[in-house]
């Protein structure tokens, strides 16, 4: 039961053309996996989209909108522990819920949205979005989908900025062998070691393994056992 | 088993009923004034400990992207999280989510099944092991781990399956098989509110010297003084918000 998701995926990964660059080749994962038309991933800093990744230009525009009418699924996916779903886009609800971002939506077609938070517990490093041109829900599965793909981005994000090379990424599915809540902990250390975010000390604890060639897991370990602290001064 | 059988049969049987009454009084409580999850599942875990007298208590769902995640549990020591994780390589839990029946092994044995999870938990002076699932209307959500020095009898064993009944209720609060969307949504939330403790954790564990089983007891206390959900002291350490009423209680006064 545990893992077959993960694999599943890593298997569509392996399908797709691995010249693609891997933000890409997510949105087009999302895309074939969540029966959709469009898909994006955003990455944010502060509300703001530090840069948009699309399957299609109009998933990028779609996603600019709301980030410049600060009004949307994605952009309330930004802040939110869990998906932000619309189910169809030309309901009441919808255009009360979403009053500045409903009409351009249906305009370019997006009929649903379904807008996945990339996060890590309060690390909050942006939004997937999946846009599809007619009404209705995702299924379980689907849904189930769109969170591997979203932690996948995540990780992908936090691999990107911590100088590791984002090819293996798909090698580093783990099925059955989760340390997330160690990895956590570790993060939590770290960030107070030195005194910066959980983004940050999630990224640092990567470069650390990076540079070091061993797992993210092993070396959380070793911040938990206080065998490794980070230092302010270790910065560059 | 449904938690009906109990209470008729069980309950006049074991010395400490009352203990086992209260387990369930507080469950309902917690659930009722909108504790979070992670919150709920470790006060379980800690009354299974006391109320089925056994060693140690995990309890652990399956996140629907696909890992088996530890959510709860007795003692935040580092070495029950390594049992845990030796068991998700192979182990009772990991067949006892798989199959949805309860795995027991009360014989731990370097030469049985699973080795490297049985020497790992003989080590800890742990011989026997129960996997009770957390399933509701045939969805398998999870598993509760018990761990102990001797079998449990037959009493306790099925308190322990209420209890776990008892905390799929808790965690699902819907029918799965009509609403699996929420049952994801529902793993999901509570997975990402164990990061977030997780990370708060880390944050004290560090600011105070302590373990991660001390920085636990100090955001509950925290919690618990200022009447607020763990998960928003979590998320207001982490985030480092000053503002929150926590705050005072959470900052190093050595400086």
């Amino acid at each position: 039961m545990t893992g077959n998701r993960w694999q599943r995926i890593a298997d569509q990964f392996e399908k797709l053309d691995h010249r693609l660059d891997l933000g890409r080749r997510i949105c087009l994962a999302a895309v074939e996996l969540l029966d959709a038309e469009s898909a994006s991933l955003s990455f944010t800093h502060d509300h703001v989209a530090s840069w948009i990744e699309g399957s299609d230009d109009r998933a990028v525009k779609l996603d600019e909108q709301q980030f410049a009418l600060g009004d949307g699924p994605t952009f309330r996916a930004i802040g939110s522990l869990t998906p932000v779903m619309t189910e169809d886009m030309t309901s009441p609800d919808a255009l009360a819920l979403w009053p500045a971002f409903a009409p351009p939506a249906v305009r370019l077609d997006a009929r649903a949205v379904f807008a996945f938070p990339l996060n890590v517990g309060e690390a909050r490093l942006g939004v997937m979005s999946v846009y599809r041109n007619r009404p209705g829900a995702l299924t379980a599965a689907q849904y189930a989908d769109g969170l591997v793909l979203a932690s996948l981005a995540t990780m992908a994000l936090l691999r990107d900025q911590a100088g590791a090379s984002p090819g293996d990424l798909a090698g580093s599915f783990s099925p059955g062998l989760s340390r997330q809540s160690q990895v956590q902990l570790a993060a939590g250390m770290v960030s107070e070691q030195l005194g910066v975010s959980i983004i940050e000390a999630l990224v640092r604890l990567r470069a650390h393994a990076f540079a070091e060639e061993r797992s993210v897991n092993s070396v959380a370990r070793s911040v938990i056992e206080r065998q490794l602290v980070f230092e302010k001064e270790e910065r560059s | 088993m449904p938690p009906t059988d109990i209470t008729d049969t069980v309950e006049a049987e074991l010395p400490d009923s009352s203990q086992l009454a209260a387990a369930f009084v507080d469950l309902s409580r917690a659930v009722n004034d909108g504790k979070d999850m992670v919150e709920i599942l470790t006060m379980l875990a800690e009354r299974c400990v006391q109320v089925l007298h056994i060693a140690a208590c995990g309890i652990l769902v399956i996140d629907p992207r696909g890992e088996l995640e530890v959510i709860g549990s007795s003692n935040h020591s580092a070495h029950l999280l390594d049992l845990f994780q030796v068991q998700n390589v192979e182990g009772p839990c990991l067949e006892c989510c798989r199959d949805g029946e309860p795995v027991i092994d009360l014989e731990l044995s370097p030469s049985g099944p699973w080795p490297g999870f049985a020497a790992a938990t003989l080590a800890q002076g742990y011989r026997a092991v129960y996997a009770m699932p957390l399933a509701a209307r045939g969805v398998v959500v999870g598993a509760l781990n018990l761990f102990a020095e001797s079998a449990l009898t037959a009493e306790r064993a099925t308190v322990a399956q209420a209890l776990a009944d008892a905390a799929t209720i808790a965690l699902l609060q819907v029918d799965p098989r009509e609403d699996a969307t929420v049952v994801t949504r529902r793993l999901h939330l509570v997975v990402e509110e164990r990061n977030t403790i997780e990370q708060a954790k880390g944050m004290l564990a560090q600011r105070f010297t302590i373990d991660a089983d001390a920085a636990f007891l100090r955001l509950r206390d925290a919690a618990g003084r200022t009447r607020s959900r763990l998960i928003d002291v979590a998320r207001s350490v982490v985030t480092r918000d000053e503002t929150h009423p926590a705050a005072p209680l959470l900052t190093d006064q050595r400086e």
